[in-house]
């Protein structure tokens, strides 16, 4: 108990020195000369910190008595409305710690970086979602982005009909969708064994843009266009960019703590199972079609999510979203962070979406071939075929965590 | 006495060749039937065809008096009927304890949402499953090795735990296809130990199994096996003596 009490109190010291400077410092962004200007603003970071500070003594309180007597477990009526912070305690001890920092970020980045964040947040959420039909069951997918893209529609064209649809409406609706959608795709082709699931997704994602690109309904080639005003309400005192980075970083946040759970739930183990052996599973009363369908579909909910959360970053679409590239993009980012590894992909997304981003802004880059970007595949390919060669199981290796729930005695 | 698991005329061809045919079996609970013979004489066909990883082409498997020929091994697995395999297919990117309490999945509720908020239900069964995946590592000898992959075990516990991963499923019926292969006598004579244990917890088990001395030693029953076909049934000492036996083992006399 103590370590991890000790952990959570110094990761938040360890927070407040990093971030201490930057509280003054808050970045301007002048929409009028796109120029960025770096402010003093004493006021605004002392009450920023303040606030922090009260929501990590109030987290550190409830750890303290959720582990010095375990009557005071979080079934007890006085936490069961705290109960979504329980996943808090559960994580490594610097997860709270890079919460504060991705979500403090809102308050200092300047403009390009908070769209940056919002993309990259995406990303990995995309890359969470991949992970659990690629790296937990084992099961290749290579169309991902229709999901992506059925999401983003979906919200798209739902704002079009629905004027003034919130997202947090929205987003059950999208996620339940796109499972189904992702069950219905699964199907067929799972209940055979082999990579048939690959064929018929990479099949799918192709006619699925096919189709959003000739349909007038969905704007054709030109796609869908929206105003991020009016989706996204902005919470006061901050921007809608802001705000948007916000949303997409507690998005990032829950889906990811709920991926772990469910790994580390008897579902989690039957997907493991089923990718470590299939026969055996079978053999030891695992409803492989089943499994394999479950975990097919949440992928493919997750996905959809993202599209949706894309829609209120950019606030446009086309059907370039459903590209084959796009869909190696994110499976690239799986096999580069580790197969399996939930926190292996997160970095696998950073490393694949953060460095072309910043290469196409590089001098040095630009002065090589000004078509950088043109090599982007090819980079990918080559970076792919060297980590198969040298590390397979990827950045991180996925290893499973020890039992998590104990008998309270 | 009233057979758990039996057969009548189970049969199962692969094109022309007749893998298994008009196998009849029986065992109740607490027996030991073993099955031997001489290698692609049928038996892991067998024991695939009762678990339902083949599908028979002729004949009924049995179970408590219920048909279950043709289902799928998770619904075989369901009912009681757990098996280990003659070449260890654990998980083995998994910890001992996980590749265990992979066997308790079909007994668990399975409601993605208790699961995501970690519902009391939940966590309680969770920790029970925790504690019973504990003592049967504990029952065949693993209690050491509990969060060791399950791929860094050594061989002969590999087999002991796919023997702890098939109790985990609560079997009535343990089928155990030669869980002794490849092991020294000393090691031989534990897993002796172990299977008599198991049957001690009321199994019927059904026993592949290459060394003799094993298989004399506990089998209640034996059924020598030669091209797909019963040869000789009976207790060991019959077995033994069965001038068909002796043929098929060691060759015709001139």
């Amino acid at each position: 108990m103590f370590t991890r009490l000790r952990n959570y109190i110094l990761a938040f010291l360890g927070l407040a020195f990093i971030t201490f400077p930057f509280l003054w410092l808050s970045l301007k962004y002048n929409y009028a000369t796109g120029n960025v200007a770096t402010v003093l603003n004493w006021a605004h970071g002392v009450k920023f910190f303040s606030n922090l500070t009260v929501a990590f003594a109030i987290v550190a309180i409830l750890m303290a008595l959720h582990y010095s007597n375990k009557k005071w477990n979080w079934s007890h009526p006085i936490f069961l409305t705290l109960r979504p912070l329980a996943p808090l305690v559960e994580q490594p001890w610097w997860t709270p710690f890079l919460m504060v920092v991705v979500l403090s970020a809102a308050f200092y980045l300047d403009h390009k970086s908070l769209g940056l964040g919002c993309m990259l947040g995406i990303y990995m959420i995309l890359a969470l979602g991949l992970n659990i039909t690629i790296g937990f069951t084992g099961l290749l997918v290579l169309g991902y982005a229709a999901f992506y893209a059925f999401g983003a529609y979906l919200f798209a064209l739902a704002q079009q009909y629905i004027p003034g649809l919130q997202w947090w409406v929205a987003f059950p609706f999208i996620f339940v969708l796109g499972s189904a959608l992702g069950w219905i795709i699964g199907l067929p082709c799972l209940r055979l064994r082999g990579d048939y699931l690959a064929i018929v997704t990479l099949g799918f994602a192709e006619s699925f843009k096919e189709l959003i690109g000739n349909l007038n309904l969905t704007g054709s080639d030109i796609g869908l266009s929206l105003s991020a005003r009016s989706m996204v309400k902005a919470i006061p005192g901050l921007t809608v960019l802001q705000t948007t980075y916000i949303i997409v970083a507690v998005f990032l946040f829950v889906i990811l703590f709920a991926i772990r759970r469910l790994y580390l739930s008897p579902i989690g183990r039957a997907w493991v199972a089923i990718r470590e052996d299939e026969v055996a599973a079978n053999s030891m009363g695992i409803d492989v079609v089943r499994m394999k369908l479950l975990a097919f579909a949440i992928s493919a909910g997750i996905g959809a999510v993202a599209g949706m959360l894309f829609i209120l970053y950019s606030s446009y679409i086309n059907p370039a979203t459903a590209a084959f590239e796009q869909s190696v993009i994110i499976l690239a980012m799986v096999v580069l962070g580790g197969l399996g590894s939930i926190y292996g992909v997160m970095i696998g997304a950073a490393l694949l979406y953060l460095i072309p981003e910043f290469l196409r802004d590089s001098q040095l880059i630009q002065d090589f071939s000004p078509n950088f970007s043109d090599y982007r595949l090819l980079i990918f390919g080559a970076i792919m075929v060297a980590m198969m060669l040298l590390r397979p199981q990827g950045l991180l290796g996925s290893h499973r965590h020890k039992h998590e729930i104990k008998r309270d005695t | 006495m009233n057979p758990l698991l039996h057969t009548s005329k189970l049969g199962k061809t692969f094109g022309g060749l007749k893998a298994v045919q008009s196998i009849d079996l029986s065992v109740a609970s607490n027996q030991i039937l073993s099955i031997i013979g001489p290698n692609g004489a049928g038996k892991t066909t067998l024991f695939n065809c009762l678990s339902g990883i083949y599908k028979p082409d002729d004949g009924d498997v049995f179970f408590e008096g219920i048909n279950i020929t043709g289902l799928k091994p998770y619904q075989i697995c369901h009912l009681g009927i757990a098996r280990t395999f003659q070449n260890i297919r654990l998980f083995p990117g998994l910890s001992a304890l996980d590749n265990v309490m992979i066997g308790q999945f079909h007994r668990r509720r399975l409601h993605p949402l208790a699961m995501l908020f970690r519902s009391e239900n939940y966590c309680n069964e969770e920790a029970v499953g925790y504690e019973a995946a504990l003592e049967l590592l504990d029952f065949v000898g693993l209690a050491d090795v509990v969060h060791t992959g399950a791929r860094n075990l050594a061989y002969g516990l590999q087999r002991r735990l796919e023997i702890a991963r098939a109790l985990a499923t609560s079997p009535r019926v343990l089928l155990l296809d030669e869980p002794a292969a490849g092991m020294n006598p000393s090691e031989a004579e534990h897993m002796v130990d172990l299977i008599q244990r198991l049957r001690g917890r009321g199994l019927a088990i059904i026993l592949i199994e290459h060394h003799m001395k094993v298989v004399m030693q506990i089998s209640d029953h034996i059924m020598v096996l030669d091209h797909g076909e019963t040869i000789a049934t009976g207790t060991p000492e019959e077995v033994r003596n069965d001038p068909k036996v002796i043929a098929a083992y060691l060759g015709k006399e001139s």
